[in-house]
């Protein structure tokens, strides 16, 4: 960059003038991805086998240090009848898989993807004298890169025995390793340093700003996580039939265990960074690790019974054991059953049979246990830690506060009632699916009972409360051909369903966000928008300078701060309980103010339609996918200008109220201070974001060489493809230009919404062979 | 047969080792059954509550008490916020930390120990548990008082009223009594010693007596803690818990990479590169800050001992205190040239300047090369002082004037001579305050009786040097608003003399150093850089546009309009008079009402 006409610099602060262009600077608009698989499968009489190898490779878009995903799977299998009564397999699976992703020299939390969407485009991106300033382009291009690399292997044994006719014994056992290690490199990045106010010597010559501006990240570390599990798996399956009677009875038992052990180092002080290994490093070292374990038993019974083909039954019993509980608490029995009923196969049902080739209605219950919590909730554990207190210059350990536990703790239990119908109607070219469920989930494993903070502490896990959902699916589809070959299949479906919370430990009074009895899962509370107020809802007080707002109008005056107060441009609410005051009271059920659900954020209506069609060697098949419904408050700067005031204001949020602009779709600029549901922007309905959308997931067009001309060179089939994912999308985002599935907030810091990695399309061009 | 006899072996198998198959204890975590077993487990838990108490500098981003850590007072040329609104949660009604030592006190009785550490171990204990009470009682006054860890089904405990202020204190002083008689005289490298509790004792008890006289009007209560704070801080001057002296180099307090040596420093916190580092040296090094105040700058005394405005050396009535920098910072209390950077530092003009142009090097490393990386952003590594001689000096002073202004034992011209005239042996360009010599109700300097006429005229000459002390000795160390808390004197806080909110009249709070323009010839743009100048013969009428001073005038340090209100007061006002203490937050107020007990609110908040 030149001085002068692309920046300049001044005592304590400095100017950029030139416009880049970020994304280009940032991205790559396309980059190669490949798949190729190889399958054998063959065997003689008694004897089958499979081998298959699979590769991928995918090379990320960020342009200044592509990231990488390179995976690779073996299978084999074998099959063997020793003789009539005995069956012998085995199995092995290997995958791996290597991602390699650019170390963030500004930290986790703030990487420079983040960083990237945070600054105008006149941020400094170039050089000046050859020297890069400090920016996330630049700091991509001096990171290391830091390698997940995961190994997984599966190894299988199992026979099936066949005493006597009808009866089968399964025994399988598998047995499990996952080895993860990452390797992280830091690095000691040196730029231009913008972020230190240039003093008098730094005006002089700019290149005196030329530094290693951290090294916090001067280090190496290694980790390793192993995960070591089995599985065993015995059944034993009597089949019978007598006449019109379908009898199966099944019982067996499934045995899992499994150990997880980690550890991690770390060294400073690397001495070349183009050797970035623990041993060559000099500094200070740090290790930590972990260890844990866990294990399930269960024995489970079953029984099929069906009559004529058309009553069909099927009762089934679970008695399952976790390590994650304490004594009796361990079990848990969980029963279901299901009844069907084919009445299309009746006799008097004959005379619809050309409409309607099959009707089923059927209908479930049954019950399933979940044990989905973390281990050791029935002990009062203390963890230990390093504190930053130090001593003699080192880091200290101390013991943290027992946990509250709670002995009693046990299975949680999914209740679920299905109840469907199946029919194919039109010489089967009409199908039809459709299915109600309640489904209940009973003794729910949650935080316990709101304790006033004199307990001192959260209470602890129980098993209380109820959640009630209520939900549907339907999938029609419909299959023909025509006479000159052509065949066509569309389908589509649609399911929805709504959980309400419908027992809770909840306070007699609890507050709105909070979870409480009645409440419906998703649901967002906010203020009603009325419009921006205008000049004329006020008076200006000359002698304090302040906006007084004319009688009549409901006050804000509770929602201000004292660095913020209402004035024309500013968001007006409604005043909901006509008390002439917006407020949202105790945020509480009784006391809510203005407040009102507006909206509900879990994906609702989800939909698909999918058509396929194939005619003389030609196949297309296109898949969209959307979501009917689905309301978010997004915060972040991408969504509320002025979030952080001191980041970028989006080319989307420039129509903003000013004198000349009233009538504008943004408040007038205002800080939120880096703070949620504050001044213009509390959760409202005007801003809250609309994250329906319909989206082309995926087209694919290929044709296939006749026959005829391949098997002349020994090909059974040769298809060249065409394919492209999520190309195209319709969202009511409105101005906003981001993705309706870019992801919902970090918890780490609210800015950080919709700066994450980019959403993808992939046009993908194959081939496939068979021999 | 052998075919069944096989099926049967498998399933044996699976049965058989089922039994403890599902019995996982925890692997990498501790339980609270196994681990109370030693001494120096009970040190490692003990050890989880250092960095509660005695934060230091803070750590990474996080402030500390120093300087930017307390900005809301009448040291600072800053904005400050009341609280508007009273909430419905709140982190600082909070017994997490009271749960924790309870469980330190009550299960330290498990393990085997010696008497003697036992007792150790249990003022460690109790003494966190008059820290945590005492950060709890200053913000709440009123308070549920609770000396062992609560159970879940204790109903009575989870929903107790709040205890009177003077049952908490009184819990609070037997704990201070407990840990002072049994904490080990050295338990080895930064862990608390008997001088440590000591200080921190005299810090705490000096604090609630005054809430006691001042607020409360209870001089019983205020009597025991102020006699309970001279002793502790006797203690320690008197050497009873170990040997310390005041150190001339105020500065190396704040500013030094290792305060092991230090004599005057009793407890400490230790800061190291890659481990834990702070971000306040940076602050004072090469960032923009908020400047101290005019008030403050002018509270240091001139070099003869005399208040500014008395002093026949520093000659006020000949300028009116319109002086350049430079004569204002010579001749004054060697603290001042410790604390202040001997040259201005305005905005526009220097990159590190300071918002009222008097910048602070207190906590700057004179020796460290101010580009060091570990001088800068938030790797810094000077060492934290958390209790020190100087400071304990002051607590006693300040406890026994104020109890024998309670009826209690009367102050002599030995406590003055322990205290204050040992910190006026510090120097600066050879010269150091005279000594002060008790002259009835006031003090005197070579016979000259010290008479400031902007004293407050409520608090008696006497206290009123006695507070100046304090204010410098521990000036931005985060005690100042809390020291106008107790004393009942927020009303130090308001920033404009005729409290319209338009700053038209601003006092010394907004107010900074006094700038000649033409002594800054290369600066031409004075019309356009941030910092605004103000004249008091030209005050600045609110409603129209602000015109600088045509030559010179003060530092207009605050000056938005908007935000005035921030620094206002208004007597009697409930408003204002509920800042005193913080608001029960409504919800916690809620859940009692539920289980039909009576939370009660602090006066002026929401119920």
């Amino acid at each position: 960059m030149e001085r002068g006409r692309d920046f300049e610099m001044y005592v304590g602060y400095m100017e950029g003038y030139r416009d880049w262009d970020v994304q280009k600077l940032f991205f790559s608009d396309w980059t190669p991805q490949s798949t190729h698989n190889l399958a054998v499968t063959g065997g003689s009489k008694s004897t089958s086998y499979n081998l298959s190898v699979g590769t991928l490779g995918q090379t990320g878009i960020f342009k200044p240090k592509p990231d990488s995903y390179d995976r690779y799977n073996i299978n084999a299998s074998i099959n063997s009848d020793v003789n009539k009564w005995l069956s012998i397999r085995g199995r092995t699976q290997l995958t791996k898989s290597l991602l390699q992703t650019p170390f963030s020299l500004s930290g986790g939390t703030y990487t420079p993807l983040f960083t990237l969407y945070r600054w105008q485009p006149s941020y400094f991106y170039g050089t000046y004298k050859g020297l890069p300033f400090r920016n996330p382009v630049n700091e991509y291009e001096q990171a290391k890169y830091m390698l997940k690399d995961i190994w997984y292997n599966r190894y299988s044994l199992g026979t099936t025995i066949k005493p006597v006719k009808g009866l089968s014994i399964d025994v399988d056992y598998t047995y499990n390793t996952n080895f993860e290690t990452n390797s992280t490199v830091g690095g000691i990045p040196m730029a231009l340093d913008i972020y230190t106010a240039p003093t008098a010597a730094n005006v002089a010559d700019p290149t005196t700003m030329y530094k290693a501006y951290t090294t916090s990240y001067d280090y190496v570390s290694e980790d390793l996580g192993r995960t070591v599990g089995y599985v065993l798996n015995a059944v034993v399956t009597y089949e019978t039939r007598i006449k019109e009677h379908y009898l199966k009875l099944m019982g067996g038992s499934n045995i899992e265990s499994s150990e997880y052990k980690y550890h991690w180092s770390q060294r400073k002080g690397v001495l070349d960074y183009t050797h970035p290994e623990i041993a060559l490093a000099v500094g200070d070292q740090f290790v930590s690790g972990s260890h844990s374990n866990c294990a399930l038993a269960g024995f489970f019974g079953r029984i099929n019974y069906i009559f004529k083909d058309r009553y069909m039954l099927e009762l089934n019993g679970r008695y399952d054991g976790t390590s994650k509980f304490m004594g009796d608490n361990q079990w848990g029995f969980f029963p279901s059953a299901s009844f069907g009923y084919r009445i299309s196969e009746e006799p008097f049902f004959k005379p619809l049979l050309p409409y309607i080739n099959s009707l089923k209605p059927r209908i479930s219950w049954g019950r399933i246990g979940n044990q989905a919590v973390p281990s050791g909730q029935f002990l009062s554990s203390i963890a230990v830690g390093t504190s930053s207190w130090l001593i003699g210059n080192k880091t200290t350990s101390y013991a943290g506060v027992p946990s509250t536990l709670n002995p009693n703790l046990t299975w949680e239990t999914v209740q679920s009632l299905d109840i469907g119908v199946d029919a194919r109607l039109l010489n089967d070219q009409f199908g039809l699916v459709f299915e109600w469920f309640n489904r209940k989930t009973l003794d729910m494993l949650g935080a316990g009972q709101v304790v006033p903070s004199s307990f001192g502490a959260s209470s602890p896990m129980v098993n209380y409360g109820e959640l009630t959902t209520k939900g549907f699916e339907v999938i029609v589809d419909f299959n023909h051909t025509f006479d000159n070959g052509f065949h066509i299949m569309l389908s589509a479906n649609l399911s929805d369903y709504l959980t309400k919370i419908t027992k809770f430990a909840s306070a007699s009074d609890p507050v709105v966000t909070s979870n409480y009895e009645g409440k419906t899962i998703g649901e967002i509370w906010g203020f009603e928008t009325d419009r921006l107020f205008q000049k004329e809802d006020f008076t200006l007080n000359t002698t304090t300078n302040k906006w007084v707002l004319n009688p009549g109008i409901p006050k804000q005056t509770k929602l201000e701060a004292s660095s913020f107060t209402y004035a024309p441009g500013d968001v007006k609410y409604k005043d909901l309980n006509n008390d002439s005051t917006i407020y949202f009271g105790l945020n509480t059920l009784s006391d809510h103010g203005d407040l009102k659900v507006i909206g509900n954020e879990q994906p609702r209506y989800n939909y698909g339609f999918r058509i396929a069609a194939d005619w003389k060697g030609f196949d297309l098949d296109l898949f969209i996918q959307g979501v009917g419904s689905r309301k978010y408050w997004a915060t972040g700067n991408t969504t509320i200008p002025g979030f952080d005031q001191a980041e970028a204001w989006y080319a989307h949020q420039m129509d903003y109220w000013t004198e000349d602009n009233t009538d504008a779709f943004y408040p007038r600029p205002s800080n939120s201070a880096q703070t949620s549901n504050v001044y213009n922007f509390r959760i409202q309905t005007k801003y809250l974001q609309n994250l329906a959308y319909a989206r082309l997931k995926n087209v694919t067009l290929g044709y296939t060489i006749p026959p005829s001309l391949t098997k002349k060179v020994k090909i059974t089939k040769l298809r060249v493809y065409g394919s492209g994912e999520n190309l195209f999308e319709l969202d009511k985002l409105g101005r906003v230009p981001i993705d309706p599935e870019v992801g919902m907030h970090s918890s780490a810091d609210a800015r950080m919404y919709a700066r994450g990695y980019p959403y993808h399309r992939t046009v993908s061009f194959g081939m496939q062979l068979t021999f | 047969m052998k075919k069944i006899l096989f099926i049967l072996s498998v399933s044996l198998l699976i049965w058989t080792s089922c039994s403890d198959f599902l019995d996982k204890p925890p692997l990498s975590s501790l339980t609270d059954d196994g681990f109370w077993v030693s001494e120096s487990n009970v040190r490692l838990y003990a050890q989880n509550c250092y960095t509660d108490y005695f934060t230091g500098y803070g750590s990474g981003w996080t402030w500390g008490l120093h300087f930017s850590g307390e900005t809301f007072n009448d040291d600072f040329t800053a904005l400050g916020a009341w609280t508007k609104t009273t909430p419905t949660t709140s982190s600082a009604w909070t017994f997490s930390y009271v749960r924790k030592v309870n469980i330190l006190i009550d299960r330290l009785e498990r393990v085997q120990m010696s008497d003697a550490a036992k007792n150790h171990w249990r003022g460690i204990g109790r003494m966190f548990r008059a820290l945590e009470y005492s950060d709890m009682a200053r913000q709440f006054g009123d308070v549920p008082y609770y000396d062992k860890p609560l159970e879940m089904s204790d109903s009575a405990g989870l929903f107790r009223p709040r205890d009177p202020l003077a049952f908490v204190v009184t819990k609070i002083i037997e704990d201070f009594d407990f840990a002072a008689a049994n904490v080990r005289l050295n338990d080895g490298t930064l862990q608390v010693n008997r001088a440590t509790v000591l200080g921190l004792m005299s810090d705490r008890l000096l604090y609630f007596g005054s809430i006691f006289k001042y607020h409360l009007n209870d001089m019983a209560m205020a009597k025991t803690c102020f006699e309970k704070a001279k002793w502790a801080a006797g203690e320690v001057i008197d050497g009873k818990a170990g040997t310390y002296s005041i150190e001339n180099n105020y500065r190396a307090i704040f500013s030094s990479k290792d305060l092991s040596s230090n004599k005057e420093v009793i407890f400490f916190r230790q800061y190291e590169t890659a481990m834990t580092t702070h971000c306040l040296m940076s602050y004072v090094n090469r960032e923009p800050q908020t400047g101290m105040s005019k008030n403050a700058f002018d509270a240091y005394l001139a070099i003869d001992g005399l208040p500014i405005k008395q002093s026949p050396l520093y000659n006020y009535a000949s300028d009116g205190g319109k002086r350049r920098f430079k004569d204002s910072y010579k001749d004054r209390d060697p603290r001042l040239n410790y604390t202040v950077v001997d040259s201005l530092r305005i905005n526009g003009i220097h990159s590190a300047y300071s918002t009222s142009g008097i910048c602070l090097w207190k906590w700057l490393d004179a020796s460290a090369d101010p580009g060091d990386l570990t001088s800068l952003s938030n790797v810094n590594i000077t060492d934290a002082p958390i209790v020190r001689l100087g400071e304990v000096m002051i607590n006693y002073i300040e406890a026994a004037v104020e109890l024998s202004e309670t009826g209690g034992a009367a102050v002599t011209q030995a406590d003055f001579d322990k205290t204050i005239n040992k910190l006026r042996v510090r120097t600066w360009g050879g010269k150091k305050l005279p000594n002060v010599t008790l002259a009835g109700n006031s003090l005197s300097v070579n016979g000259v009786v010290i008479n400031d006429p902007d004293r407050d005229p409520t608090v008696s000459p006497l206290l009123w040097e006695v507070r100046r002390e304090r204010r410098i000795e521990c000036m931005m160390e985060g005690k100042r608003n809390k020291d106008l808390r107790r004393w009942k004197k927020f009303d130090y806080l308001k920033a404009d003399k005729t409290s319209v909110n338009s700053f038209a009249n601003p006092n010394e709070l907004c107010l900074g150093a006094w700038v000649v323009k033409a002594d800054y010839p290369a600066a031409t743009k004075w019309a356009t850089i941030t910092t605004k100048l103000w004249d008091p013969s030209n005050p600045k009428n609110p409603t129209t546009a602000y015109v600088p001073p045509a030559t010179a005038g003060y530092i207009f340090g605050i000056w938005s309009i908007t935000s005035a209100q921030n620094r206002d007061w208004i007597g009697g006002d409930p408003y204002y008079e509920r800042q005193y203490l913080s608001p029960v937050p409504l919800g916690q107020i809620k859940l009692y009402k539920d289980a039909g007990v009576t939370l009660t609110q602090n006066p002026g908040w929401d119920n």
